[in-house]
């Protein structure tokens, strides 16, 4: 893959050589090589086996110590990285961005890579303080030096935090921004290195909103294409990865060619995750199955995948995983007819949700609860918690006909046609495709809401 | 979301290093699948339309008698061909999902 900004071979055959005279061009030369090129270092070695005369040899040695130097200089960058965070972290967002706003030393590759890094792991966990390190981490790549990194790498980590960004405004309900933020981030990779890894990152976080707002089968689509790109690098973690995601979004329409995709990306992962780092992905593979499984009315199948891996859902504490297994629970135990145990597995469910702020699950758990509530001959429970429910999605900015719908289904309930009908189905792919914003704490006054 | 520049077949040479002739053959012969707007003297391209012209000069179409030149300005808007065209998907993609948000907004 071309890189515009790399030297020009000339220029770098005359740099082992020790006779490039032109000033600048040498500096430009030795910063490049300081960011540890792959792809000059290649070159520089083939310099080397195709000269290996004294002249070019003592070049190379020289070009090898700048190299360990920059080694050195970089080990020294990422724990003072390290050391930096560990500074900051304690303060408000507000005050960090003004502090990497105006200090040059926040302003370094090391320490954005750094917290790139914590983004991903913490979106899980929290996903508005993940918002605040995404917004962080732009900040830095905003700042990069251009002519100390190189034009190419610049654009590739501008790319890199916007599509960051996309990826936990997703998350967090802002699909407005996070389609905005992905925009710059196309936009940011076309001026880059052409590194083909980021651009099929940033496919993984289109699909990602694309599935946010229902566009189920587009979603899909796009990572066939980002899996084929993983293929082509030989990046068979990317593809076991995208194949599991790809499930995730295919089980909504068509549970039982996910369970093929979910099984294949399953088989790979275990090939090339032999230490079990990826265990966050296997589960949700497992878990793809189960829901798939449970979708075509194979019940015990299901029931057996969520217990043979219990332990893999222990080790996550993620509220979103705690929430989804405990509301998976809770529908194996509706088709089974154990309906007590639906209802405590579900209400479990919504509290979990509720108290991350993942508003939208809740909503369209509701309906399940609302179901339970009325096989267990609870009519008058049922009525008050759809009514519940409507109230609140109107404080979270619903309006006109999703509301209205919401109102059909309370009437549904009173009425008693609310088992007969189709309204869980009806109501998701409504809420998915028109709840946009999506609440999830950030203006919220008056305390949390419960369900 | 369709990129804010649109340019012409000459910019397209400039950046890309084709020739402007072969470039109008290109159009010609693989209208459809070149991205553009407008018609006649007024048609212009979008930036996703210089990585389908390479993929056209690699392919060798249309390409006779003179060897192929080298670009001679590569800039930083000249993609490496078919990979970059996942970008392209991208805006696609993109572009779809504002059209959703913004039936979302008129509702409102």
């Amino acid at each position: 893959m071309p890189r515009t900004d790399h030297p020009s071979v000339e220029s770098l055959s005359l740099f082992l050589a020790g006779s490039l005279i032109n000033r600048e061009e040498r500096r430009s030369v030795v910063s490049h090589l300081l960011i540890q090129c792959q792809q000059c270092g290649a070159a520089l070695q083939s310099f080397r086996d195709a000269y290996l005369t004294s002249d070019y040899d003592r070049a190379f040695s020289r070009a090898s110590f700048a190299a360990q130097l920059a080694q050195i200089e970089r080990k020294e960058q990422k724990d003072s990285a390290a050391k930096l965070w560990d500074w900051l972290k304690e303060s408000e967002h507000p005050f960090r961005l003004q502090i990497v706003r105006g200090n040059p030393l926040f302003q370094t590759i090391e320490f954005f890579n750094h917290i790139a890094k914590m983004v991903r792991v913490a979106c899980r966990l929290d996903v508005l303080y993940g918002v605040d390190l995404a917004e962080l981490a732009l900040e830095i790549a905003l700042r990069l030096p251009e002519n100390q990194y190189g034009t190419g790498l610049i654009h590739d980590c501008r790319g890199q935090a916007f599509s960051n960004v996309g990826m936990v405004k997703t998350r967090a309900g802002d699909l407005v921004g996070a389609s905005e933020a992905l925009e710059f981030a196309r936009r940011e990779l076309m001026y880059g290195s052409g590194d083909m890894i980021e651009d099929a990152m940033l496919g993984v976080n289109t699909a990602n909103l694309l599935y946010a707002v229902g566009l189920f089968l587009e979603g899909a689509t796009l990572l066939t294409r980002v899996i084929s790109m993983f293929r082509k690098t030989g990046d068979f973690r990317g593809v076991a990865l995208t194949l599991i995601q790809q499930a995730y979004i295919v089980a909504h329409v068509d549970p039982a060619r996910a369970i093929e995709i979910a099984e294949e990306g399953l088989a790979m992962l275990i090939q090339v995750d032999k230490t079990g780092k990826l265990d966050i992905a296997e589960l949700s593979a497992r878990h793809t199955l189960a829901r798939c499984y449970l979708s075509l009315g194979e019940v015990e199948e299901a029931d057996s995948i969520v217990e043979t891996y219990t332990y893999l859902y222990a080790r996550h504490s993620d509220p979103q995983i705690v929430g989804d297994y405990l509301w998976l629970k809770g529908r194996i135990a509706l088709a089974n007819q154990r309906y007590q145990d639906a209802e405590s597995f579900l209400d479990n469910a919504a509290n979990t949700y509720m108290q991350a702020h993942l508003y939208f699950d809740a909503t369209l758990l509701a309906i399940d609860r609302v179901q339970v509530r009325l096989l267990l001959r609870e009519p008058h429970e049922a009525i008050s918690l759809a009514r519940k429910v409507g109230r609140q999605l109107g404080e979270w900015g619903l309006t006109g006909d999703s509301l209205q719908l919401w109102a059909s289904l309370v009437n549904a309930v009173a009425e008693g046609t609310f088992l007969a009908s189709d309204y869980p189905k009806i109501i998701s792919a409504h809420l998915r495709a028109t709840w946009i914003p999506r609440p999830c704490g950030v203006k919220l006054e008056g305390g949390k809401p419960s369900l | 979301m369709q990129s804010d520049t649109l340019l012409t077949l000459a910019e397209i040479a400039t950046r890309t290093g084709i020739n402007a002739t072969t470039l109008s053959k290109y159009v010609s012969q693989f209208a459809a699948r070149i991205p553009s707007q407008g018609e006649g003297r007024k048609r212009r391209y979008p930036p996703e339309a210089i990585p389908v012209f390479l993929k056209l000069r690699e392919e060798g179409i249309a390409r006779k008698g003179r060897p192929r030149k080298e670009p001679l300005i590569i800039t930083q808007q000249v993609f490496t061909g078919e990979d970059r065209l996942l970008l392209g998907e991208i805006g696609q993609a993109l572009e779809k999902i504002g059209k959703v948000l913004q039936r979302v907004a008129s509702r409102r």
